[in-house]
């Protein structure tokens, strides 16, 4: 019995990496093609020889990138706008959600539609403009970190997070004499690492890959982040060719170079948040 | 919830005074215990007042004909006349209809893919590689529909197409992917499945760290297999995700990403490609027709707010906790 | 009792930014009129400061020699403000909304409505009582350009020079040479040379992988025009004895058209996935990979594109720029583009603030011309014993023909033709324009608007063409060319032919 439990064990596994495998290589494969093509030098394209992997390794998009001078001020911006905004979103975002998952709450569910309506009903982009501008936000990184202070979506999953936390802990923090607050930070957050990790990782991306607020509410060139930069390099005013642009810049390389940029710092950081979400830390605490 | 406790409370109120006092009594209690709470809420709830209730006064516009002269009060008023516009489309049970079938699709192949990822990806013992699966699985969610539907281009557009190319040398017919109407809506699927299956997925990770151990523990000594107890334990565990972002997913169920499907969008593929989103575009093009757009906003918005409250209802009907 | 409290919050803070954005909208609506304004011409005592709104890449400000130049000489300060072209107009709505509109301003880029519907409210400064003072800048640019979109007598904005007629038709002379075809002249010629190409290895690979030519679906400026407009289609509108006719109307040339397509997609002459491309980039692609033998390029970058690109292919690979093919009637036609484009002046800024900025738009067409094109001497260029001159890094740095072009925008189609990029190439570059300028295809109607049109023009556009692609590709026969027109016509094209017809009339009685 238990020796055919083994095997049907076995066989699960093998078909789990088996699956994951594929599933994988049919994603990588694009994404060896940005990579690849990024690298390709234009005349590879234009032959149609390039498909996944460059004959001839090109950096010229990477240089063409790089060499912009507004290239380090921009990535500076960038991760100052990162940094700071998802703290604030965190910090808002977590208090809020800590606090609708208490479903003893009077008003939590008018507060929970109040949330969920926003995410159906948005006024435009005009009213928004006009309130940072009453605020005095323009041109300030304010605005940015403020008018995507929570994403709701984000916030109801998180709550759904924190509300999996067993009630038998908080009761018995409770007994302990805790109050809310330090309920909050030394028993609901360590609980919910992996829901804070989650939710970090989720904020740094949006943070790192917009640039729309920033063209709206920010004029002063010296404060765009990285992303209007790259944009910027990219799309090319069609009617000004300039005979002088560099030749890189007519290369499909540009663009995936692009991606790359961007893609690999997130990369890097990304196993830093992923240790939390891989495995569980309840079974710690509860034995505590 | 409310609702259910005000049709049980009202016959106790006209029944026995004291207590309705009770209730009260427990009522301000409750409230004065969740202080602190409310103290935590308070950023959030300013936030939502400030930069989400108050630019909803644009909402207006959907009434008006807008002039950016006169503002959201000023402008001249049309009653429902957008509204009516809309309605008495030409096109507008296509659009209906598109937008419609393009969310089932994307319900049917889209919502469960990330799900069934987190699952298998939970399966995997070997850290290694489980994080660097995971990592290329997750970074489609960075390239843009762009590049993506240009990729499709490359490999097979009809005339140039490397997959097309290959298959002509080989004596097989090219397949018209991007121009032959049929294959719109499963080329769509595939796309976000590729986009956004990793990614998504990182949510039912989370969910499924929080699994208590133990169950697992018990379950190995009852003899429990692991596809036993992946659909036993760890299923019903992250149950209460999925209903979650099944929910929020309703709302969103008329809004499709349209700088994506614009670029999927020719001639050819018009008849089961033009959805409310790049109506709206098509109409905004010329002439700044704020109040139009903002209506047929307003109308999908309304149609997930439906949808999102009948998930809801059903939702809790069926003991689970709802989003609201 | 929750909804209760939620629709009451709700309705305070509606009523709370009600008041909030009312008192916001106080954009005067002063219909010309401030021209009178007492000022000292050319006096530049006074420091201004210029906001100005633009599109495309930032150009570095702080420490650029020319910025610096500028604003000494005309004692301003520029406040550079960007944004990306696409969605610019709603951008400027916003700014509208909020009062911020800046000084001087690009109005919104594709929508003539837009900027008609502004100048009536008088955002717009009307330059034409200060051009007494700029009479350069007033002859740089044509009068029809200064009057376009703009009601009799008054001139709101200040044109933007764009070359209308830019793309010329390339052929690969390799191709023909090696088929023994003499470069065509008729349209049939045309499709001759074309089908050889398609079917006749001109490129002796021993192979079927090339084409004769591509396009950009079926009605797009920049592609059609060799084709469409051979046939006698309108660009947009033509005049047919005193009424504008739109090309969606033109059943016969419709046909004629719709039939060659049909037959070239058939023959595997026509790039078979046409229909995907909407940008003219798109098609020209099929030139640079070899693909296709006739195409459109543009003359300010061929030579160091396409011609190279092709090049890779086969070294012997060399382009022959040729004359649009003649149609039945002897037609000839080249993309062209529209060119009501402009820069305006808010209409609160004063007439002394106008008559700065119109100062500074005259230097840059006059005394500053080469300066917004080559920078200054030693800094950007330097001039050798010999007469040569060389480019210096500056020059890329500090972008001084963007400052020209991009911004200020002298009206001349040579700007971007550099001294050190040689006589040679400046003269190529003005005779290949002065030429395609023969080809130019006309729209007849100037400019004006039709309500029905711009609320669902686009709509039906998209249908005609969709059921027009499909009597290209096969899926429909040659009698549903008719079919499209009548839908188009039922649907609300009778109705836009209507109302541009009776602004027409008007616009004529107007003038006369």
């Amino acid at each position: 019995m238990s020796k055919f439990k083994l095997n049907e064990d076995k066989l699960f596994s093998f078909f789990v990496y088996f699956l994951i495998t594929v599933i994988t290589i049919l994603v990588a494969l694009p994404l060896v093609y940005v990579l690849g093509g990024s690298l390709a030098p234009r005349s590879e394209f234009v032959t149609r020889n390039f498909f996944l992997i460059p004959k001839e390794i090109s950096l010229d998009a990477y240089k063409y990138l790089f060499n912009s001078s507004e290239f380090l001020n921009a990535l500076k911006n960038s991760i100052i706008i990162t940094g700071i905004g998802t703290f604030i979103n965190m910090l808002f975002t977590t208090l809020m959600a800590y606090g609708l998952s208490k479903r003893w709450l009077v008003g939590r569910s008018i507060i929970n539609f109040m949330v969920l309506f926003t995410m159906l009903f948005s006024g435009g982009m005009i009213p928004l403009y006009l309130i940072v501008n009453n605020l005095g936000l323009l041109d300030s990184y304010w605005s940015i970190w403020l008018v995507g202070a929570i994403s709701p979506f984000y916030l109801i999953v998180m709550r759904g997070l924190f509300g999996n936390i067993p009630d038998e802990l908080e009761e018995a923090a409770k007994m302990d004499g805790c109050g809310e607050w330090r309920l909050l930070f030394s028993i609901a957050l360590p609980l919910a690492r992996p829901a804070m990790a989650t939710f970090t990782i989720f904020y740094i991306v949006s943070h790192w890959n917009s640039y729309f607020d920033a063209i709206l509410y920010l004029h002063d060139q010296d404060k765009m982040p990285l992303q209007v930069l790259l944009r910027r390099l990219i799309i090319m005013e069609e009617d000004f060719f300039d005979p002088h642009i560099a030749d890189i810049a007519f290369s499909q390389a540009v663009p995936l170079a692009a991606i790359i940029i961007t893609i690999v710092p997130l990369i890097i950081i990304f196993p830093f948040f992923q240790k939390y979400f891989n495995k569980g830390f309840l079974l710690g605490s509860v034995k505590d | 919830m409310g609702n259910r406790f005000k049709k049980t409370a009202k016959p106790i109120q006209t029944a026995s005074i004291p207590k309705v006092k009770n209730a009260r009594e427990k009522r301000k209690k409750m409230i004065k215990r969740g202080l602190p709470i409310y103290l935590m809420l308070l950023p959030g709830v300013l936030y939502f007042l400030i930069f989400n209730y108050g630019p909803l006064i644009g909402l207006t516009v959907a009434f008006m004909e807008y002039d950016p002269f006169q503002g959201f009060l000023n402008s001249e008023w049309v009653g429902l006349e957008h509204f009516r516009r809309l309605f008495e489309e030409r096109i507008f049970l296509d659009l209906l209809s598109n937008t419609l079938i393009l969310g089932i699709y994307d319900i049917i192949f889209y919502f469960p893919a990330p799900i069934i990822l987190a699952l298998l990806l939970n399966e995997i013992r070997l850290r290694w590689f489980k994080s660097s699966v995971q990592t290329i699985l997750y970074t489609p969610h960075f390239v843009s529909w762009v590049v993506i539907v240009g990729i499709t281009a490359v490999l097979f557009s009809t005339q140039t197409g490397a997959v097309n190319n290959l298959l002509e040398n080989n004596g097989y017919n090219r397949i018209e992917l991007l121009t032959d109407s049929q294959y719109f809506r499963p080329l769509w699927v595939i796309h976000n499945i590729w986009n956004g299956m990793g990614w998504d997925a990182i949510i039912y990770l989370a969910a499924m760290s929080s699994v208590n151990p133990e169950l697992y523990h018990a379950a190995r000594v009852d003899g429990a297999s692991r596809i036993q107890m992946t659909w036993h334990i760890t299923l019903p565990s992250i149950m209460y995700v999925v209903i979650i972002m099944l929910i929020l997913r309703m709302g969103g169920f008329m809004d499709l990403s349209y700088t994506h499907i614009l670029l999927l969008q020719n001639p050819l593929n018009l008849n089961v490609s033009e959805v409310f989103d790049t109506y709206i575009y098509r109409a905004g093009i010329l002439g700044g027709q704020f109040g139009y757009t903002t209506a047929v906003g307003l109308f999908k918005s309304m149609v997930g707010l439906i949808l999102v409250m009948v998930a809801n209802t059903i939702a809790k009907r069926m003991g689970k906790e709802g989003v609201y | 009792m929750k909804k209760y409290t939620l629709f009451f919050f709700v309705s305070v803070l509606l009523i709370g930014f009600l008041a909030a954005c009312n008192n916001e909208n106080t954009q005067n609506s002063n219909v010309a009129g401030e021209s009178n304004e007492e000022f000292e011409p050319f006096n530049f005592d006074e420091h201004m400061t210029i906001s100005m709104l633009t599109t495309g890449t930032p150009i570095e400000y702080e420490d650029n020699p020319i910025f610096e130049l500028i604003e000494e000489k005309f004692n301003v300060t520029f406040d550079m403000q960007y944004y990306d072209r696409d969605d610019f107009d709603s951008y400027v709505n916003t700014l509208a909304a909020s009062n911020n509109l800046p000084d001087i301003w690009r109005f919104g880029y594709n929508d003539p409505q837009m900027y008609s519907n502004w100048a009536e409210k008088g955002v717009y400064y009307d330059v034409k009582p200060l051009l007494e003072y700029h009479p350069d800048l007033e002859a740089s640019i044509p009068t029809s350009a200064w009057e376009v979109l703009n009601p009799v007598d008054h001139f709101y904005g200040i044109p933007e020079y764009r070359l209308a007629t830019r793309n010329m038709l390339a052929i690969r002379q390799d191709w023909l040479d090696n088929l023994d075809l003499e470069v065509p002249d008729t349209i049939e010629d045309f499709y001759k040379v074309a089908y050889a190409f398609a079917h006749d290895d001109p490129n002796g690979t021993g192979k079927k992988d090339t084409i004769g030519f591509s396009a950009i679906g079926l009605f797009s400026d920049e592609g059609t025009a060799w084709r469409g407009g051979a046939f006698g289609l309108a660009r947009a509108w033509k005049e047919f004895d005193g009424e504008l006719v739109p090309y969606q109307a033109q059943l016969k040339e419709l046909e004629d058209y719709i039939g060659f397509m049909r037959k070239a997609y058939e023959d595997d002459v026509l790039d078979k996935d046409f229909m995907l491309h909407t940008d003219w980039r798109d098609a020209n692609t099929r030139l640079s990979d070899g693909v296709a033998g006739i195409e459109y390029v543009n003359p300010n970058s061929v030579h160091r594109k396409e011609e190279v690109d092709i090049k890779e292919h086969d070294p012997d690979a060399e382009l022959t720029y040729i004359d649009p093919p003649a149609g039945p009637s002897g037609e000839r036609t080249t993309p062209t583009r529209p060119g009501y484009f402009k820069k305006v002046i808010n209409s609160n800024v004063g007439a002394a603030k106008a008559h700065r900025i119109l100062a500074i738009l005259e230097w840059n067409v006059t005394e500053g011309y080469e300066i917004t094109r080559h920078g200054l001497e030693d800094i950007h260029y330097t001039i050798h014993d010999d007469g040569t001159v060389e480019e210096l890094d500056a020059w890329e740095e500090h972008q001084p023909a963007d400052i020209g072009t991009a911004l200020l925008r002298a009206w001349n189609p040579l700007h971007r033709s550099y001294w050190w990029l040689g006589d040679e190439f400046e003269e190529t570059l003005g005779e290949r324009y002065e030429w395609l300028e023969e080809f130019t295809w006309e729209d007849d109607n100037p400019g004006l608007i039709s309500d029905t049109d711009i609320k669902i023009g686009a709509q039906l556009d998209a249908e005609f063409e969709q059921i027009l692609t499909e009597v290209v590709v096969g899926q429909r026969e040659m009698e549903d060319v008719e079919l499209a027109v009548n839908t188009w016509k039922e649907n609300g094209g009778n109705d836009i032919i209507e109302e541009i017809n009776d602004a027409y009339s008007q616009y004529k009685e107007e003038r006369n």
